[in-house]
């Protein structure tokens, strides 16, 4: 192939002096940015720095204010999400944007259905074009059954099949590894080289770096609305890049020092459930962080629910404190000092058009109120100790939790299982989609809690952060525990082996 | 899901006729069940209108005064300009009211609830109007005979909801627009990011819902004779009824055509058990009530499943 290829002197899309406020409040500032064709340009920065927002008013869901947009040597004007789909501008949002009713063959090829002569949808290409996206991605999923009924790692899937079904000349991934394991996402990587190759220009956000510095051509730094960096990635170290993204140096060595563990809080014996996990038997102790590794499917979430009330088991024990007790709810588990954090922040941690503050305090309701009477005055005054701990970015602690940035609202969701000062304390996924400055600030107050004589058990995909703060790490594949891995002789590729067998 | 789960509502419509059919003397006579379909033609057209819009989440409950205003417009334009304006006025008058609450709920974002509850008023009081609050009656033979028709002892006015829920069944299972109002309902913002012209698609459902409406309205002022301003009262209620029974999700995106028509025959054939047994209308109501929470709480089984 003797062609010379100048696209990487032509911006296949160009942003120039991007405004855009919310009710007041500016959160892009003057935004410039460019892309390549075949070029994966990375979008970094912390919760709340605008990525997500520079995102939908290139992809029209937004409107921004004064700027302009060229695609192609022509400036668009009036974008809407139709009009950038014609146009070859495809986004993979992070809030992943599939309709739960609709099975996954339906949602791939939805707003641009194949149509028959006469303009009857085509149902059998439908089929096939579905079946083709998901097996181009490598994702195993019945194609003909409701969406909703799919994990959330399988739903991202679909939503990246659809992307990719479509004719794209732009390709934008908003934070597509948030849900996915390290299998899943070998796989998207190798999917975007392909991409690449064919001249595809691809948008990348996300908080891992690690992935930057893999599949990055060039980088791109938010801080508070404003682009702080800009480069090609060879240009950037961890250190330069965090700085351009926070305004300081990050403290990288959080590692958990080990202490010894202490009286055992839960114990956890042959809990099974059919279709859903098997014979699982641990014990947490006071003063450890036990980290659950396994790949997404693997039984992690459903044993924790199990554990809390949320859901049942048929077989199997839990002792609190060497006591037997059968819970029969979460609330009846929070009664005996257990409490998770659940994955799914904005579905079961949040109630969104309540103000933040009212939601950090939620689990202190019951434990203060006298009488029927809730004392709100001062629960919000010990709750925002937990917030300002975290560094949660807000209009004001009375803002509704809708309006807050994903990143945040985890926080908020964290803040209020804090406050709720339980003696175990399951964290699903605790720093999904968090970044950095505020990871390094859950894990010191982990650090915090196990000092008080509290027990974690981190379910997490996040294999550095597995390594780092877990005391033993136990592997979970498919609904059964198969191993065990202490501090000292955990390694990467051990765990993902165990997580892979079978 | 169990078969029986998912199939509930022809189920419980079988048993229904069954025991309709072996219980009952007169149940299954030619004049009986032209009687039901008579009377349940008309709320079948509000159905199938109803269910559109409760597809996108939305609600009308502005059918029952909609009913009345084509009503007692058909029949004021067919006293002076005859027939044909006589039915184009009472449509196109029934479907404007559609056409309003279509573009207050999709261009300014008012609740479809607030809007067809504000419609039902509108319409009303200007069915009232038209007719300072007297009916009209209406002497045209050809018109009076035509809601009284019927071929093979099936009324025409079946025929008509017949061929509208085909048509309509093939519009929402082949046509892109009939998935994107399933779409609507099931995920408005996802809808909207997939590029889906959301305002366009409730904009048609409401009208869709009134046109149907106002057709229904057409056959009814032909079956009385006359254009009445007081009528329909309370038809939008039986209308959601017969569709939630029918397996329709009042929160959007689940609903089928044959679901609502055979939510509409059991309400039909309810209704006729309760006559022919002579029980009193206080009585009646209280059993048909009963019939929507058992509905709702199956489908509450079958979203658990």
């Amino acid at each position: 192939m003797a062609t010379i290829s100048n696209h990487n002197n032509f911006p296949i899309l160009r942003l120039k002096g991007i405004n855009k406020s919310f009710s007041g409040v500016q959160v892009l500032h003057d935004i410039s940015f460019d892309l390549h064709k075949g070029e994966v340009h990375c979008i970094v920065g912390e919760n709340g720095a605008g990525k997500s927002t520079l995102i939908k008013i290139i992809s029209g869901a937004y409107k921004y204010d004064s700027g302009d947009i060229i695609y192609q040597g022509e400036t668009l004007h009036h974008l809407t999400p139709r009009l950038s789909i014609d146009k070859g501008i495809c986004t993979i949002y992070q809030e992943i944007d599939i309709i739960p009713v609709l099975t996954a063959a339906e949602n791939i090829s939805l707003g641009n259905e194949p149509i028959k002569q006469g303009g009857n949808i085509d149902k059998n290409a439908i089929q096939n074009r579905a079946s083709r996206a998901l097996e181009n991605i490598g994702a195993e999923i019945d194609i003909n059954k409701p969406v909703g009924a799919l994990s959330v790692a399988h739903q991202q899937m679909v939503a990246i099949a659809k992307a990719l079904s479509m004719h794209s000349k732009v390709l934008i991934f908003d934070e597509p590894t948030a849900v996915f394991a390290a299998t899943e996402i070998e796989t998207l990587f190798k999917v975007i080289q392909r991409l690449k190759a064919q001249g595809i220009a691809i948008i990348y956000i996300s908080h891992h770096l690690d992935e930057i510095f893999r599949i990055g051509d060039r980088v791109t730094v938010f801080r508070d609305g404003w682009v702080t960096g800009s480069g090609p990635v060879s240009d950037f170290d961890t250190n330069t890049l965090v700085r351009a993204m926070v305004g300081r140096e990050i403290d990288f060595s959080h590692q958990k020092k080990t202490g010894k563990p202490g009286a055992e809080l839960l114990r956890v014996s042959g809990l099974s459930r059919k279709g859903a996990f098997e014979g699982v038997t641990f014990s947490l102790k006071q003063g450890e962080i036990v980290g659950v590794a396994g790949l997404v499917g693997s039984g992690r979430t459903k044993v924790a629910r199990a554990i809390i009330g949320a859901d049942s088991f048929d077989k199997g024990e839990l002792h609190i404190r060497g006591e037997k007790k059968r819970i029969k709810s979460p609330r009846h588990a929070l009664a005996n000092g257990l409490g998770m954090l659940p994955k799914n922040r904005k579905e079961e941690g949040l109630v969104l058009v309540r103000p933040l503050i009212e939601n950090a305090a939620y689990s202190l309701v019951e434990k203060l109120s006298r009488m029927g009477l809730v004392p709100w005055r001062k629960i919000k005054h010990i709750v925002s100790d937990n917030i300002s701990n975290l560094d949660i970015r807000y209009p004001s602690l009375n803002s509704e939790a809708r309006y807050l940035s994903g990143g945040n609202q985890q926080k908020v969701v964290l803040a209020k299982w804090l406050a709720a000062a339980c003696d175990v304390i399951i964290l699903d996924e605790p720093t999904r989609g968090v970044d950095v400055g505020a990871r390094s600030e859950i894990y010191k107050l982990m650090h915090k809690l196990i000092n008080e004589g509290k027990a974690i058990l981190m379910i997490s995909s996040d294999l550095p952060e597995i390594l780092t703060q877990s005391d033993r790490v136990l592997v979970m594949a498919k609904g059964k525990i198969v191993g065990e891995v202490l501090h000292e002789e955990a390694t990467e590729e051990r765990i993902l082996s165990m997580a892979l067998q079978v | 899901m169990k078969w029986s789960t998912r199939n509930s509502t022809l189920i419980v419509l079988f048993f229904l006729v069954a025991y309709g059919s072996i219980g009952l003397e007169n149940f299954l006579t030619e004049l009986n069940i032209s009687a039901i379909l008579y009377q349940y033609s008309i709320i079948g057209l509000l159905a199938i209108g109803q269910l559109l819009v409760i597809l996108t989440a939305g609600i009308d409950l502005s059918q029952g005064a909609v009913l009345a205003l084509s009503s007692i417009t058909t029949a004021t334009v067919m006293s002076t300009l005859g027939l044909v304006p006589g039915i184009i006025g009472g449509i196109a008058m029934g479907t404007s009211m559609g056409l309003i609450s279509g573009l207050l709920v999709s261009r300014t974002g008012m609740p479809p609830f607030l809007v067809t509850l504000g419609m039902l008023g509108v319409a009303r009081g200007l069915a009232m109007r038209i007719a300072n609050a007297k009916p009209v009656p209406i002497d045209l033979e050809a018109f009076n005979e035509f809601g009284q028709a019927s071929i093979f002892g099936v009324p025409l006015s079946t025929f008509i909801w017949a061929f509208v829920c085909l048509f309509l069944y093939v519009f929402l299972t082949r046509r892109r627009l009939g998935r994107y109002i399933y779409a609507v309902g099931g995920g408005e913002e996802n809808a909207r990011l997939s590029g889906i012209n959301v305002p366009n698609v409730k904009l048609i459902v409401y009208t869709i819902s009134s046109l149907l409406t106002a057709i229904g309205g057409v056959i009814w002022t032909s079956r009385l004779g006359s254009g009445s301003p007081v009528g329909g009262v309370n038809y939008e209620l039986e209308s959601i009824a017969c569709v939630v029974v029918g397996g329709g999700y009042l929160f959007g995106g689940i609903g089928t055509i044959h679901g609502t028509v055979a939510g509409v025959l059991i309400f039909g054939v309810i209704n006729s058990i309760l006559n022919l047994h002579w029980i009193s209308p206080f009585w009646q109501g209280m059993i048909k009530g009963a019939f929507v929470l058992l509905a709702v709480a199956i489908s509450q089984v079958k979203r658990s499943e």
